[in-house]
């Protein structure tokens, strides 16, 4: 690969059914350092891409990444949170920016978006945020500054 | 961002992360901005070390373009990564003297930081946000005095350092404040998802600047300092000893970079379609940043990414890290300053 060769990765697509056993596979491969999830939305197609990144400390960084895809409307996956700790976050922040669901994960809730986003999920590509707010929110205004009544000049004076 | 901690006492039984308002849908807004807007963006993630969330960009960058920098940008991009280290580390004992109530060294910091900052004036025209660092290069030539200048600097910042070494890392009152507090194993560490300083301090000597050998890295020579008994002491003398490292990298760069030579390849503006992962080791762990760029858009306009994922390494640590710590050891309200602190968050990572 031409470039910065930071990107060096093992790609291997699979079923979304065989994901937890390919991780747990990874894992006793010596992939045991949990990276991230990545999720890519493709509403013309109605897809989902979804991307576990995993490392190996052991080999020198090897980066292994596994992908698949889910339908648009009804994206659930498994839960790997009981093979990689850290995914059960990674799973949080999937599901509240992208309405994925992940069963096994009894802590899926609103976190990151907690208190200030009563909406679909922000990060699909379909949904427009910034109309959103300014309906939701602004009651289809645009959001300018308030005019000021008194000109610059008159507060100084 | 804030914790929410479940007390019995004085002892912490648990402890949960708020997350907060810094920043809000940076991963949604760079997809409506050309990709050398994202750049400028990126940088934001993290206050403290910008630098190295722009590297990951930029190497993400680099490979969706198919472009291996020129020699001289490849060491001018290690140089402006290792001053960033360095500034974010002495922030990072600002942050983390305070705490344990040695409020002189938090001075002594900000005034070596100082010195950073002014070289990054020097060179970038910049203080805190660089964007120097550029896909293709870097952004702008290096100063014709660079070398004499940047040793100059170096001097004065491992004068500073020295200084700090005897008057805090070493001091007994230190050692027993952060000896045996926030104990981390290393097997723990791996499994937990810690990255950087976090997993160092537990002894895996694990860094992706020695591992991957990106930009020039593999032209320098370099050891990657670890601890022990993974406590909060020594996390923060892993910390120490990689501002020696990170000087030293600086002086051998300066020493072997190109007196000539072209320093950015120029790049057109319509952003290929393909996909680019850039992981670099940051002041705090390992940060990546997965790109994907597409046909399928619905303006049409190839100049945006598809998609933008940066992962940062302070979820890990404020989440997963902390948690087994908090569960595995008695911790007080008064240790839990302390234990954070060595951690070293980066609150963005998790707001952005």
């Amino acid at each position: 690969m031409k470039g910065a060769d930071t990107g060096r990765r093992i790609e291997v697509e699979v079923e979304p059914s065989q994901l937890r056993e390919r991780l747990r596979r990874a894992l006793e491969e010596g992939y045991d350092h949990f990276i991230g999830i990545n999720v890519v939305d493709y509403p013309r197609a109605g897809v989902m891409e979804v991307y576990y990144f995993v490392e190996s400390v052991q080999r020198g960084g090897e980066l292994l990444v596994v992908k698949l895809r889910v339908p648009r409307e009804n994206p659930a996956l498994d839960s790997v949170s009981d093979i990689y700790p850290l995914a059960e976050y990674q799973e949080i922040e999937a599901h509240e920016f992208f309405g994925l669901d992940f069963r096994g994960n009894g802590s899926l809730r609103k976190w990151i978006l907690d208190e200030n986003w009563e909406g679909p999920p922000p990060l699909r590509k379909d949904v427009d945020t910034r109309k959103f707010v300014l309906e939701t929110y602004y009651g289809g205004q645009r959001y300018e500054r308030p005019k000021q009544e008194k000109s610059l000049q008159e507060v100084v004076e | 961002m804030a914790f929410l901690l479940t007390l019995d006492g004085e002892r912490i039984l648990d402890v949960d992360l708020i997350p907060g308002f810094l920043h809000r849908g940076f991963e949604k807004m760079m997809e409506y901005r050309r990709w050398d807007m994202d750049l400028v963006m990126s940088a934001r993630i993290c206050v403290e070390d910008p630098d190295h969330v722009e590297l990951s960009y930029t190497h993400a960058m680099d490979q969706i373009f198919g472009v291996d920098p020129p020699e001289r940008a490849k060491y001018a991009r290690t140089i402006v990564a290792e001053f960033s280290r360095l500034a974010s580390h002495l922030l990072w004992m600002m942050h983390f003297a305070g705490p344990v109530a040695a409020r002189y060294a938090t001075s002594w910091a900000i005034a070596a930081r100082e010195e950073v900052l002014k070289w990054f004036d020097y060179v970038a025209g910049h203080r805190i946000y660089h964007h120097y660092i550029y896909p293709g290069g870097v952004r702008w030539n290096l100063p014709k005095d660079l070398k004499e200048r940047t040793l100059q600097v170096l001097d004065r910042v491992e004068g500073l350092v020295r200084d700090m070494e005897r008057g805090f890392f070493l001091h007994p009152v230190f050692q027993r404040r952060a000896r045996d507090v926030g104990r981390l194993k290393a097997s723990d560490a791996v499994r937990l998802g810690a990255t950087g300083p976090v997993l160092r301090g537990s002894g895996v000597a694990h860094d992706i600047r020695k591992a991957l050998k990106y930009d020039a890295y593999g032209m320098v020579d370099f050891e990657i300092p670890k601890g022990e008994y993974g406590d909060a002491y020594d996390r923060a003398m892993v910390r120490l000893r990689e501002m020696y490292v990170s000087i030293g990298i600086i002086r051998q760069a300066v020493q072997q970079i190109p007196e000539e030579g072209p320093y950015r390849w120029r790049l057109p503006m319509a952003l290929p379609p393909g996909e680019g992962v850039g992981r670099v080791e940051s002041a705090r762990g390992e940060f990546m940043t997965h790109i994907v760029s597409t046909t399928e858009k619905p303006g049409g306009r190839p100049l945006e990414p598809y998609r933008i994922k940066f992962r940062g390494p302070t979820m890990a640590h404020l989440t997963t890290v902390l948690k087994h710590i908090v569960h595995n050891e008695e911790i007080t309200v008064a240790d839990f300053p302390v234990v954070v602190g060595s951690l070293d968050p980066c609150p963005p990572d998790i707001d952005r």
